[in-house]
């Protein structure tokens, strides 16, 4: 009992309540180019994936007090930035912008290897397949917590994930 | 299922942001930051401006001394205050107030004090001045002030009403010798283009109104005599009939004496002859001609003859009235006439029409006498007198007997007081002065149409204000989940 309450009284110190609480710059570096990385394959656009990017994670800054808190702050910001991609997606504006490519990097040759093949099995599928095969099988999100992302029921998430994971197959089997 | 995800994988690690990402996050959120505050303030001064506008609109001139859309009414007439005060060399007579603007005569000088004198109640600066000597009340006909010299051998003069400001000496356009008015109260008639005045030395002159500019002598059109036993005391001019009452002039006791009554035609070229006249059994004290009839006061009676009389010995009244002491100043209204002296009596203008004696509809309580010997002023329903001690009255029109004053102030002026009213002021002469009573300031009502836009406004200001923060509280519950 004395154990305990010498326990209680005992004073904590800030850098034990700061470890506690990881700082968002602790987040911004784990997630960053795992967030920037999986936006890329879904709106196919280099800038516009760094520009969501951006926007996700300053949305989270400005409530880090609250994030923070979260049992999960990285779900909490993948959800902003797919809200967001598919925001996007809807404008019409997008349509113009993507005729730009991401820009690959690391070995030219295994990029353009890459790009032939996923890089082309991604672009033959829409914009909403591809947001449902990332989520779900990228992400490892079940169908349910990926509806209210995609903003659909979770039976649509699934019969565009395996529209997605159909066309994909098709397309990979025929490059090789 | 993990084939595609190890695809996926492969495909997205090969996606890596730049090394100065975070810096380049930073920057990014400060110009965020930066440029929600100068929307915030932008947002906030629209706003602010609209606001401030509105209200500015809504409340414009609430300030304003005195609008000129403030009638004085039986209502808030017990709300008049002094509003300002201005001396004068030599006592005043009767104020003239036409035009805003307020003319007075003194011994010495005519006056012409704005009428809305600012600042209330301070010491009031003329208009102009002009020096005319001993002058009786003036009159405001078609922008010419005219105003006769009371002393013997004195003139007649027409100024311009626009003459200047800022206190200058004003010059007459012409003047016109007549031989001096024998009362201070009476003032020149003009009517059809004539300027009448009469004389002490029993004589009237007609005088082109519009005689001339520069100072010019003027001569009158015709002069009309009543002998020089008689002196004019009383004028007025009605249906092309000039009326002219007299009181005996050589004698110790005129108010003793019976008085004549004339009638001139107005137009009187080629020697003037009386139309026709009337020995009255009092001096003639008050005249006054309106809507087909003729009211002559004398010391204690009021009579009303038909205008104009057809009989060259002259009409029987059409009613008779009785007043204590001397009738006066009259003021005739749409049905009633006020015959002021040592009280106030409101006597029905359609009295009767068979000579006997009229009572009137109501008269002033005795104890409130004597009354001065200027005429009352009539306005908005209110009928104002002056008294012997400096004081005004204000009676209701529709008031019962005995009349009590629903409203009196005392003026700070000494002596006799003579009274004029128009368009929301009162204004009081005597020999300390002039006084100038309005009421005062008070916070504009808004119109129905004011109140809805400025209700509109504010509610949509608070919708706005109330959906912004509704909206910040919303997203900021809702988007952490």
């Amino acid at each position: 009992m004395r154990d305990l309450l010498r326990l209680v009284e005992a004073p904590v110190a800030p850098e034990e309540l700061v470890a506690d609480s990881p700082s968002f710059e602790d987040l911004f570096r784990a997630e960053s180019n795992g967030l920037f990385g999986a936006l890329c394959l879904v709106v196919r656009n280099r800038a516009e994936a760094e520009d969501l990017t951006q926007d996700a994670f300053l949305k989270v800054w400005e409530r880090w007090d609250r994030v923070s808190g979260l049992d999960d702050p990285t779900g909490y910001l993948y959800r902003t930035a797919f809200n967001a991609a598919r925001k996007r997606f809807r404008r019409a504006a997008l349509a113009m912008r993507r005729a730009t490519r991401p820009e690959p990097a690391g070995d030219p040759m295994a990029a353009a290897d890459a790009r032939t093949t996923v890089a082309a099995a991604l672009e033959m599928i829409t914009p909403r397949q591809r947001m449902a095969i990332v989520i779900t099988d990228l992400l490892g999100y079940t169908s349910e917590d990926a509806a209210p992302i995609l903003g659909v029921k979770a039976v649509t998430v699934r019969v565009l994930a395996s529209q997605a994971r159909a066309a994909m197959r098709k397309t990979l089997s025929e490059e090789r | 299922m993990s084939r595609y995800r190890t695809v996926l994988e492969r495909e997205r690690e090969r996606y890596v942001l730049p090394r100065d990402a975070f810096e380049r996050l930073t920057r990014r959120r400060d110009r965020q930051r930066r440029n929600q505050r100068i929307l915030s303030a932008v947002l906030a001064l629209v706003l602010a401006g609209a606001a401030i506008g509105s209200v500015v609109l809504a409340f414009r001139g609430a300030n304003r001394q005195l609008p000129a859309t403030q009638r004085i009414t039986p209502e808030n007439v017990s709300r008049l205050r002094l509003a300002w005060s201005a001396e004068t060399e030599g006592g005043t007579t009767t104020p003239v107030a036409t035009e805003g603007v307020v003319y007075v005569g003194t011994r010495m000088k005519l006056y012409a004090f704005p009428a809305r004198c600012h600042p209330s109640p301070a010491t009031c600066d003329p208009l102009w001045v002009a020096s005319t000597g001993p002058i009786a009340a003036p009159t405001l006909a078609d922008g010419v002030v005219y105003a006769a010299n009371n002393s013997p051998g004195g003139k007649l003069y027409g100024f311009p009403a626009s003459c200047g400001s800022g206190g200058i000496a004003c010059e007459p356009l012409w003047t016109g010798g007549f031989g001096g008015t024998y009362d201070p109260h009476v003032a020149p008639v003009v009517a059809d283009g004539l300027v009448y005045v009469g004389s002490r030395v029993g004589k009237v002159h007609a005088f082109p109104a519009d005689c001339g500019t520069g100072g010019v002598a003027c001569e009158p059109l015709w002069v009309a005599s009543v002998g020089v036993r008689w002196a004019v005391h009383r004028l007025d001019v009605a249906d092309g009939v000039v009326y002219v009452g007299t009181v005996m002039a050589a004698t110790a006791r005129p108010l003793r004496e019976p008085g004549m009554l004339y009638a001139f035609p107005s137009r009187c070229d080629g020697g003037c002859r009386p139309l026709w006249r009337s020995r009255l059994p009092g001096p003639i004290l008050g005249l006054a001609a309106a809507d087909g009839a003729l009211y002559v006061g004398t010391l204690g009676e009021v009579y009303a003859f038909p205008s104009p009389c057809d009989d060259p010995r002259g009409c029987a009244p059409l009613w008779t009235g009785e007043t204590r002491g001397p009738a006066i100043g009259m003021a005739v209204t749409d049905s009633t006439i006020y015959v002021q002296g040592s009280g106030l009596y409101a006597f029905p203008t359609a009295c009767r029409m068979d000579g006997r004696v009229c009572d009137p509809r109501w008269a002033s309580a005795e104890a409130l006498a004597p009354f001065s010997s200027g005429p009352p002023a009539f306005s908005d329903g209110l009928v104002y007198v002056g008294t012997q001690h400096g004081r005004i009255h204000a009676f209701p029109a529709s008031c019962s007997d005995p009349c009590e004053p629903i409203w009196t102030e005392h003026t700070g002026l000494l002596g006799w007081v003579n009274v004029a009213a128009e368009e929301g002021m009162v204004y009081a002469g005597s020999e300390d002065g002039l006084a100038a009573f309005g009421l005062p300031p008070e916070p504009r009502r808004l119109s129905g149409a004011e109140w809805r836009s400025t209700l509109l406004f504010y509610v949509a200001v608070l919708l706005l204000a109330g959906s912004a923060l509704a909206i910040r509280w919303v997203r900021r519950r809702t988007s952490v989940r």
